[in-house]
């Protein structure tokens, strides 16, 4: 595992695109899939899952010269726990609605592997900035995936962008429903766990498509882009 | 990491000393372990716990607001001043809508007068389940509107009772027994007046059987239900 202190631009480069947690890590699928039929549910917990991880990474930093080897991964759950549970408990307070149409997936960000995955394989060995970015740039990767796929999934199974956007944004976003094609023009299936899984998979053989093709250009030009060798190495 | 990983080298007496430096470094080390993780944990419940007490009343607040929202919206346009949430009564003779769960009603009112009720129904036949509902009734038996709460029917096709997803439930406003007689409540089809839904008239039958059902019980009850008998009741 490299324990050399990245680059600030180089964990933005991973979270957001080269090592995404949903779509390359694949993890933290099983809220991928199921909040992302309307993108207002999927900002609402992508946020949820970039505060949760920026908060988690800064800690899990913060404590690594006190955490014996018996005792990391129980206190990195302990940490994972306490986080999700006070936003779970501000969300309730300040945005119940989104709250509720949320139901049990904002206490099961816990579960989400990419957040104890990041705290072992790197918070942990890192000091507080670079892990504290970390947490950022992936809960970012995660948040865009869910955007990509609750976008998708919401214009091609509703007709519609940001519905309900008031239950995130607050009442003056009421009249920010974009609705396209008229009632009675939609693909069910996208809204439906069938239909999850097919767009996801198609998300991840776009992205798949675009890493590679960039790959290519990169190796036929290497003298215009000064962080290709950096690139290859990671990938 | 790697504390307790035997060599194969040494001599047997070696090993004892090895053996027993280990055992003591793990004693110390046990000892360690427990003070960090009861600490993570104290620290952990004291965060959540003073910030649940913190919150809990602001949560209870939207919980009631919610709940209140939701009975506001099958009377509109009607003037009441009490908080109806509070004024919650369980249905006599609940076995009238063929299901073993309390059902309850909500009595809106005008200066300690009652002027309109709200039904909380249920219809067990439902394609997939049951269908919960809301039902405002006035005091001259006329529907003032009403809201599905619950129900598990195919997204797309019985999932048309849901008033956000189309206007289907609409007809039954201001609708009465009086307008309608008890036979005529049927889909167009079995020889009644009401629309049914394209493709879901299994829904239809169960909404449309169990608004009418609803009537006729306000019909018999009318006197306890609005208070006629007896004007004030201590919750």
């Amino acid at each position: 595992m490299n324990t050399q202190v990245t680059s600030i631009k180089q964990l933005w480069q991973q979270g957001l695109w080269d090592n995404n947690p949903g779509l390359v890590q694949l993890l933290g699928l099983c809220p991928l899939l199921a909040v992302s039929n309307t993108l207002v549910n999927a900002i609402g917990l992508g946020l949820a899952t970039l505060v949760t991880l920026a908060i988690t990474n800064t800690l899990a930093s913060l404590l690594r010269h006190w955490l014996r080897p018996e005792v990391r991964i129980a206190v990195f759950v302990l940490i994972i726990a306490g986080t999700v549970t006070v936003l779970d408990l501000l969300m309730a307070a300040y945005r119940f609605e989104l709250h509720q149409r949320l139901g049990i997936f904002v206490p099961l960000i816990v579960t989400n592997c990419a957040i104890l995955a990041r705290a072992e394989s790197f918070a942990s060995r890192q000091p507080s900035l670079p892990a504290f970015i970390d947490g950022c740039a992936q809960g970012s990767g995660f948040l865009l995936a869910l955007m990509a796929l609750g976008a998708s999934r919401e214009i091609l199974g509703y007709g519609s962008l940001l519905r309900q956007a008031n239950s995130l944004f607050g009442p003056m976003a009421e009249n920010w429903t974009i609705t396209l094609g008229q009632d009675g023009w939609s693909f069910l299936i996208a809204i439906l766990p069938p239909g999850a899984f097919i767009l996801l998979g198609l998300l991840l053989a776009a992205h798949r498509w675009w890493s590679v093709r960039k790959k290519q250009v990169l190796e036929t030009h290497p003298d215009h882009f000064e962080s290709s060798h950096q690139d290859k190495a990671m990938n | 990491m790697s504390d307790d990983k035997k060599n194969n080298a040494p001599t047997q007496h070696e090993a004892q000393e090895i053996k027993t430096d280990n055992k003591q470094l793990h004693v110390k080390a046990n000892w360690q372990s427990v003070v960090i993780l009861a600490l993570a944990a104290l620290a952990t419940t004291i965060v959540i716990s003073t910030l649940q007490t913190l919150t809990k009343e602001r949560i209870e607040n939207q919980y009631q607001a919610a709940i209140e929202a939701g009975l506001n919206q099958v009377l509109p346009n009607i003037d009441y001043d009490n908080q109806l949430s509070k004024d919650k009564q369980a249905l006599r003779a609940a076995g009238f809508f063929q299901t073993s769960e309390p059902l309850y009603y909500y009595q809106a009112r005008r200066n300690e007068k009652v002027i309109a009720i709200v039904m909380e129904v249920v219809a067990p036949d439902g394609y997939n389940g049951d269908i919960r509902l809301l039902l405002g009734i006035d005091a001259s038996g006329h529907l003032l509107g009403s809201r599905v709460t619950q129900h598990r029917e195919t997204p797309g096709l019985g999932d048309a009772i849901e008033h956000d997803k189309s206007q289907w439930m609409q007809q039954f406003d201001q609708q009465s027994l009086s307008m309608t007689p008890s036979p005529q409540w049927q889909t167009q089809k079995q020889g009644g007046t009401f629309d049914a839904i394209t493709g879901a008239t299994i829904t239809s039958s169960a909404v449309i059987s169990v608004i009418e059902r609803t009537l006729r019980y306000t019909e018999e009850h009318a006197d306890i239900l609005f208070d006629n008998e007896y004007p004030s009741h201590i919750n």
